[in-house]
């Protein structure tokens, strides 16, 4: 796990996997199961199913207030934090359910990895960034922290222009290198999902860019779920799609089938830009 | 000090509001010993009051400035909390002066334990090593005593009670570092009940019906006997040991006046001595002359 | 792939430039909307603006007015005296009784700190008091800086919406309690059974060295119930500012409410805390009213915690009233005063530069 060097860790290869046709639930790394979420009286989730396969991406999209948001947050059980949510439903991965009541939120959490909104680095150092979530679970060996910050910096395409200024706090980046960073300590506990909540809706177009290049390459490695408004995002990472409103699941499918040949109504309105 | 406050604005307030107008009245000048600053306060407030042409102006200073300015003329009554020494009775009679003396009051002050502290009598030189803190045990000043280390409780230094303390028994000893300075007598008496090793003073007439503490017998030295300045039975001032100065701690507080009072100021000292002006000098926590008060009105010398 | 979609979220599509309606230019709506204005609404508006810009310039000069007054008396009090060393120390007679003759002798002489100002000469050192006011601040820093913060914590990380709605008035409060009521509380009620418990008469004492009644402990524990929940609110606000993003951060690694906590909400909330811990400090240094109470007001310099002590403020509100207008006594406090606003001028600004130092080096 995190202790062993980073470059030993195994990554198995789905070769073969249907890039086009229906998706199949039966290979669903992340399986979601008629996922309902309240907040309070308000219901924000109406029996979502939806899953995406091992080192596939899925974009999330709809309009504001569909409820994507509220799905990628049930799947590492942080919606947990608001007040008087209720969630009725399963969610498994790799066909272990995370809702159990044996279910250990701690492990969900380091396998299931999570990238926010705005970039949040924490007021520490960029080394400390890093090595944040391997220190909570004990590991205080040097040389193995100084290896996972070289990989984990290396994979999120920020290694370059940091590795010189390790020390210094990672406030100081620009707000790209933060979201990379960011990335970087999401992957740094080496968890297999990685969720992204609309992870350059606060970048600049060049920042942008360099994230959705790393997206493609994180894909060798992550199944991920990205929350994204951008419909161009959403094309050019993504393999499924899946198009939410007003917190139901409208239409999941290839991602290149949803934008020339959707096959629900509210999907071509919403990507020819008729609603929402 | 807020009721100073509020006595010096009351003042204030009855004097400014006061109809008559202020040429016609009589004005009786009076400063000196801080002592009886508060006492002749009241005194004069309450006079005022009755005789609405008599505007008193109080002043403190010290007994020493009150005779100074009575030697040069600048008030009509020096109040002094001691006797006028032979040096000023001369300078007074250099300026043309033969000053009278009246006794308004007496002063005593009581030295109080906690009720289960057995000490029998304490001398004053044994007071003053107790409060300069050359002693520091109670059995350093008796084997009988227990050993247990003294806790010192004074009267906040600006009380006249501190003053008439430091005069007669600290002399040229200062307070011991570690001496409790509280802002009333009753606080003084409340702490002595809830500590045991406690020690304190305050005005004589405060401890007539002590409750948890002990009023200690004083004697001048260790040869000389032990007085009580409370009638333990009968639960009053036993006035005559003061009035007779055998209680150590006790002096009289005069009035000074240049000649023989006459006229307004010899009314208001009249009054001073009478049943009412008493009852005010009682409420005070001041000691009436009483009945068998010696005569209090005489020569100076 | 799908280069036909069409960019939806592009910037600028969202808001469209109403076309057909008439261009406005920014002067223009602003003239429109000042012609409109009736002359009446605006004479108010503007008196409004020059009476919140008046009081608060009056604020500014009701302080600067207060600092040169007590520095002005306060430094009188200089000129009175021979040598500025009467401040400081004393040299006083060495007093020895003689159990024979049970009478106190003098029998040398020694250097002593002593605050007797009604004494000739008068006895002016201020070190006892400065002494007794930070004794009473550290002991009560000591005794309210961790479980202020804890409460602190707690209001902010653990506790339930429906706890915290209940316990936050509830501290605030007992930060608005007068504190002679607190004076009183400790006087009367807890002073007596604290002693009985830690140094009992029947010698199975817990603290053998615990003989006043009334002393810095008993004062810094009443000054503690003040300032705790002081800065037990202070470090709640400085707490409920950093980012939920933050927390999210570190849930979503893996890490326990604690953890997050300990790790991050904290160190990012540092400034907040340090500051909300120096105004304690600051509070505790200005309290007057539980230490005139229970402190035992004997101005002494002791390392002992449970030995009575007397602080600046406690003299300066015991001694004000009685002590005579012109006086050494009285500029001599007037200087103490100044010391007081000093201080309190000083902890302040360190609590500006905390802040600062901070807001620069974690952009919150």
């Amino acid at each position: 796990m995190a202790s062993s060097p980073p470059e030993l860790r195994e990554h198995k290869s789905i070769a073969g996997f249907p890039k086009h046709g229906a998706p199949d639930p039966s290979k669903y790394y992340v399986d979601i199961q008629k996922l309902s979420v309240f907040y309070g009286e308000k219901q924000a989730l109406f029996g979502v199913s939806l899953g995406v396969a091992r080192n596939e991406v899925l974009a999330l999209i709809g309009p504001s207030g569909c409820g994507k948001s509220t799905l990628v947050k049930a799947v590492n059980r942080i919606s947990e934090l608001t007040p008087n949510v209720r969630i009725d439903g399963d969610i498994r991965i790799n066909g272990e359910t995370i809702f159990g009541e044996k279910a250990d939120i701690i492990t969900l959490r380091q396998r299931v990895g999570m990238v926010f909104q705005r970039p949040n680095p924490f007021p520490k150092s960029i080394y400390e960034n890093v090595v944040y979530g391997l220190r909570l679970h004990g590991v205080r060996d040097r040389k193995t922290l100084d290896d996972v910050v070289e990989w984990a910096l290396r994979h999120a395409a920020l290694w370059d222009e940091v590795k010189d200024r390790l020390k210094t706090s990672a406030l100081e980046l620009s707000g790209g290198q933060q979201q990379r960073l960011c990335i970087a300590r999401a992957i740094a506990v080496q968890p297999d999902v990685l969720l992204m909540d609309e992870p350059c809706s606060a970048l600049d177009p060049i920042a942008t860019a360099k994230i959705e290049d790393l997206i493609l390459e994180l894909k060798k490695d992550y199944t991920i779920l990205i929350v994204t408004h951008n419909m161009q995002q959403a094309a050019r990472v993504s393999d499924y799609t899946a198009l939410m409103w007003l917190g139901k699941l409208i239409e999941h499918a290839p991602t290149e089938e949803i934008f020339t040949n959707p096959k629900e109504k509210i999907t071509e309105d919403y990507i020819t830009g008729r609603n929402g | 000090m807020l009721l100073k406050t509020m006595l010096a604005t009351a003042t204030f307030l009855a004097v400014a509001l006061s109809p008559v107008a202020a040429q016609d009245k009589v004005k009786i000048n009076i400063s000196g010993s801080d002592t009886m600053n508060l006492l002749t306060q009241r005194l004069a407030e309450t006079y005022s009051k009755k005789h609405a042409n008599v505007e008193i102006s109080v002043r403190g200073g010290g007994s020493g400035t009150g005779i100074a300015d009575l030697l040069n003329g600048l008030v009509d009554i020096a109040q002094a909390s001691r006797k006028m020494k032979e040096k000023e009775i001369a300078t007074a009679k250099e300026n043309g002066y033969d000053p009278a003396e009246y006794v308004v009051a007496l002063d005593g002050i009581a030295i109080a334990v906690h009720e289960s502290n057995p000490v029998k009598s304490l001398t004053i030189g044994q007071l003053r090593a107790l409060y300069s803190g050359a002693v520091k045990n109670w059995s350093e000043i008796d084997p009988n005593l227990p050993s247990a280390p003294v806790v010192l409780f004074s009267r906040e230094s600006n009380c006249g009670t501190y003053d008439f303390f430091k005069e007669h028994v600290m002399k040229d000893a200062t307070f011991a570092p570690n001496t409790s300075y509280l802002a009333a007598t009753a606080a003084v008496a409340n702490s002595v009940t809830k500590e045991p090793n406690a020690i304190g003073f305050g005005g004589v007439s405060y401890f007539v019906r002590p409750e948890g503490l002990r009023v200690v017998p004083i004697s001048v030295d260790k040869d000389s006997p032990a007085v009580n300045p409370i009638d333990v039975v009968h639960h009053h001032v036993n006035l005559a040991v003061i009035q007779d100065g055998s209680y150590p701690i006790s002096r009289p507080l005069q009035y000074y006046t240049p000649e023989e009072a006459s006229g307004e100021v010899k009314s208001f000292l009249d009054w001073i001595i009478s049943d009412e002006g008493q009852a005010i000098v009682l409420r005070e926590e001041y000691i009436p002359l009483g009945n068998s008060a010696p005569t209090s009105e005489s020569k100076a010398q | 792939m799908s280069a036909s979609a069409p960019p939806l979220d592009a910037p600028g599509e969202k808001n469209p430039p109403a076309s057909g309606s008439p261009s406005f230019s920014p002067k223009a709506v602003r003239d429109r909307v000042r012609h409109s204005t009736p002359f009446i609404q605006r004479l108010k508006e503007f008196a409004i603006e020059k009476l919140l810009a008046l009081s608060g310039w009056l604020s500014i000069l009701f302080i600067l007015l207060i600092f040169v007054f007590l520095f002005k008396e306060g430094l009188l009090a200089l000129r009175q005296v021979e040598s500025l060393s009467t401040f400081f120390y004393s040299v006083e007679p060495v007093m020895a009784y003689d159990a024979a003759t049970a009478e106190t002798k003098i029998v040398g002489e020694a250097v002593a700190y002593k605050w007797e100002p009604v004494s000739t000469p008068p006895r002016l050192s201020i070190l006892p008091l400065l002494w007794g006011s930070f004794g009473v601040a550290l002991l009560s820093a000591v005794l309210s800086t961790l479980s202020g913060i804890a409460v602190g914590v707690f209001l902010s990380e653990m506790a339930s919406e429906k706890t915290r709605n209940l316990v936050k008035p509830a501290l605030e409060l007992l930060v608005g309690i007068p504190t002679v009521v607190i004076g009183f509380f400790m006087l009367t009620v807890v002073a007596i059974p604290l002693k009985n418990i830690l140094n009992p008469a029947d010698g199975t004492s817990l603290i053998p060295a615990y003989q006043s009644l009334y002393n810095m402990f008993v004062g810094s524990l009443g000054v503690s119930v003040v300032i705790v929940p002081v800065i037990a609110s202070l470090v709640d606000d400085a707490l409920r500012a950093v980012p939920m993003d933050l927390r999210a951060a570190s849930l979503s690694l893996g890490a326990t409410r604690w953890q997050t906590t300990w790790r991050v909400v904290l160190p990012a909330g540092v400034s907040g805390v340090l500051s909300a811990v120096i105004l304690g400090f600051g509070r505790a240094i200005g309290e007057t009213m539980i230490v005139l109470m229970c402190a035992g007001s004997a101005p002494q310099i002791s390392l002992n915690p449970f030995d009575s002590t007397r602080t600046m403020t406690a003299t300066i509100a015991a001694e004000m009233g009685a002590a005579q207008q012109g006086s050494l006594h009285m500029h001599t406090l007037f200087l103490v005063g100044a010391i007081l606003v000093t201080l309190a001028f000083f902890l302040n600004l360190t609590v500006e530069l905390i802040a600062n130092h901070y807001r620069k080096k974690i952009r919150l």
